[in-house]
């Protein structure tokens, strides 16, 4: 039996040898289908990928609680309207009931004008509680973080981002210098690390960092937060907690059924999975498009069998005078089938990963594969291969050896 | 067990239809063909010869009447069993050769080894050997495009011979043939006759009948 198959499979390489031309063209269809299904799979794990990387350097598992109502008038606009009702009490309140979360980080923020010297800059000023540093991603570029005792006694320190560290100091060292913010003074401590826009769409090189206490008590006086940060442990519970804090909220903010309610709960998912929209129809066309590729290709190929079954009888002919059994006529046309959309196939694998590797390079893409859709695209081949194959194949076993070698 | 025949045919008839008319081209053929004979069929176009060559090689099935083969009556066999005898057992040659085009000389004698359920090892070696005693040693890898008719005749035969088959059945196999080139192939007939093959030819020409041991006649579909 295998001896059989492969000595077929060589007899078919050599026939389809001497149609180079045909064969090329009858694997065309194959091969794009494949082609365009690996490669919009490809670029849609290569964006999950960076999205991934993205949300990772954001934070893990986070859920992120603003104040605040959000509208949309229509035509896709958001239109935000700020709250004042968002407690540290509700935060709290969160991490105590709520299973899954395991820490919760409430800030306050607001643009404030900054100066140094001459220099004037607008930056975004946030409040943050000692274990920021713990649920978002940062990193210290110069200086240091806060310490225990500069969140407890309210002290009036700030870590620059990196942007605003440029604009106020240049090339000047800023640890230990007074910087104005408003008409606050206070102390660099440290400077961030350059980290561009997060997922939320914040600059974090425009803003600064200071102690939370010390921005609502001493700073502004204020009674209320405008967000925090929820961690939750496990991933896979990031929409249960999403639901039972969003439950919580409108309990504690008496939120009537109807009404619009004054906070807004996104996981970081959520802020993801607009990004996948696109995704979505990129995907949608991609694959609209290698169903349209396969089906033409798979018709192509049955056509070219039917021309070789036709071209080939006294082939066929000599075939059954040898010994050959229909079963056997049928076995070698159906692997010539196989042979001419698998091999189609293989051809669009490869040159989508051509391509793959051509967008990841120029396109600043990480680098990452879809194995399942490559595994599709060869069993649908497969598939495509015996649907092709099937019909030329029992054609050809009903060939007459007779009539076919006189 | 000498005496029973390779080939035995009792009254065997087969008609085709046309449209609706049927036409009976072998009207009742008796025949007993033994061990190592060698027997022309001879007959004019038309007679009958080549459908009983057909119905003898296991390429059809008459319509009435017993095929008994080795003594096992083979008339109703499938079209698996058939092929399984054809492999085994008949070496067929040809008028026009009938080698596939696109495979070389030693692929083509290889051929019938894919279809053989017997256990085989050095088929190649086999495959060289039986071209090499045809004096083809040099054209084991041509295609039969690049082969003279006397050539590719010969790649035939060692098709033919390659499963060791006990019946050669050669249909006007110096059909396409130059005078001189249809005696050498003649002679490789002959002699393998004489190494102990049951030769069957189909034939119309004198000097090819002349060759084997015994003629028969057909005409309008019976043995005169």
């Amino acid at each position: 039996m295998f001896r059989s198959i492969s000595i077929n499979l060589i007899l078919a390489i050599k026939n389809l040898h001497t149609h180079k031309i045909r064969t090329l063209l009858s694997i065309l269809g194959i091969a794009f289908g494949t082609l365009s299904l690996v490669i919009v799979s490809n670029i849609t794990e290569m964006m999950k990928k960076k999205v991934s990387i993205e949300a990772e350097k954001y934070g893990k598992n986070l859920i992120i609680v603003s104040a605040g109502t959000s509208l949309t008038p229509g035509r896709g606009r958001t239109v935000f309207l700020p709250s004042k009702t968002l407690k540290e009490s509700d935060a709290m309140e969160v991490k105590n009931s709520i299973p899954y979360v395991i820490d919760v980080s409430p800030s306050f923020s607001k643009t404030f004008p900054m100066r140094y010297k001459e220099s004037r800059v607008s930056a975004n000023a946030i409040g943050i509680s000692p274990n920021y540093n713990k649920l978002r991603n940062i990193n210290i570029y110069l200086g240091r973080y806060f310490t225990e005792s500069e969140f407890e006694n309210n002290e009036k320190k700030v870590i620059l981002g990196y942007k605003i560290y440029e604009n106020l100091f240049g090339k000047e060292d800023p640890i230990g210098k007074y910087v104005l913010l408003f008409r606050a003074p206070l102390e660099v401590v440290g400077v961030l690390e350059p980290m561009g826009v997060d997922l939320t769409g914040n600059d974090q090189d425009n803003q600064v960092l200071i102690p939370y206490s010390t921005m609502i008590r001493r700073i502004l006086n204020v009674d209320y937060i405008t967000s925090f940060y929820v961690q939750v442990a496990d991933y896979n519970n990031l929409n249960e907690a999403k639901e039972e804090i969003n439950k919580l909220l409108i309990l504690r903010h008496k939120i009537l059924s109807g009404q619009r309610s004054d906070f807004f709960v996104r996981a970081i998912t959520d802020l993801v999975s607009i990004k996948d929209e696109a995704t979505i129809l990129v995907n949608d066309l991609g694959n609209t498009a290698s169903i349209l590729s396969y089906s033409i290709g798979g018709l192509g190929i049955l056509a070219i069998m039917m021309m070789t079954v036709a071209e080939r009888k006294r082939e066929i002919g000599i075939r059954r005078a040898c010994g050959a059994t229909k079963k056997d006529i049928i076995t070698q046309f159906l692997l010539e089938a196989l042979f001419l959309t698998i091999s189609g196939s293989g051809f669009g694998i490869l040159i989508s990963v051509v391509v793959t590797l051509l967008i990841s390079h120029y396109a600043l893409y990480p680098l990452a594969f879809s194995i399942t859709s490559i595994f599709i695209s060869i069993v649908l081949s497969f598939f495509l291969g015996l649907f092709a194959g099937i019909y030329p194949a029992k054609k050809a076993s009903d060939v007459d050896p007779i009539e076919a070698l006189y | 067990m000498e005496n029973t025949p390779i080939i035995e045919l009792k009254n065997l008839k087969k008609s085709f239809f046309i449209g609706n008319r049927e036409i009976e081209v072998l009207k009742g053929i008796d025949l007993k063909i033994y061990k190592n004979e060698s027997i022309a069929i001879i007959g004019q176009s038309g007679s009958g010869k080549t459908t009983l060559m057909n119905i003898i090689g296991c390429m059809d099935k008459a319509t009435s009447g017993t095929y008994l083969f080795k003594g096992k009556d083979i008339t109703t066999f499938s079209d698996d069993e058939l092929s399984e005898i054809r492999n085994e057992s008949i070496g067929f040659v040809f008028q026009q050769f009938h080698l596939i085009p696109y495979i070389n000389a030693l692929e083509n004698v290889m051929l019938p080894t894919i279809y053989s359920k017997k256990p085989l090892d050095s088929v190649k070696q086999k495959a060289i050997s039986l071209l090499t005693d045809l004096g083809m040693k040099d054209r084991l890898y041509n295609k039969p495009t690049q082969l003279s008719g006397g050539q590719q005749q010969r790649v035939a035969i060692a098709r033919a011979l390659i499963n060791d088959p006990e019946i050669i059945l050669a249909d006007e196999p110096t059909g396409a043939l130059d005078t001189k080139t249809s005696s050498e192939i003649m002679d490789i007939l002959v002699s393998l006759n004489e190494k102990g093959k049951t030769l069957i030819i189909i034939t119309h020409e004198v000097e090819v009948a002349e060759r084997c041991k015994k003629n028969i006649r057909i005409s309008d579909g019976k043995i005169i």
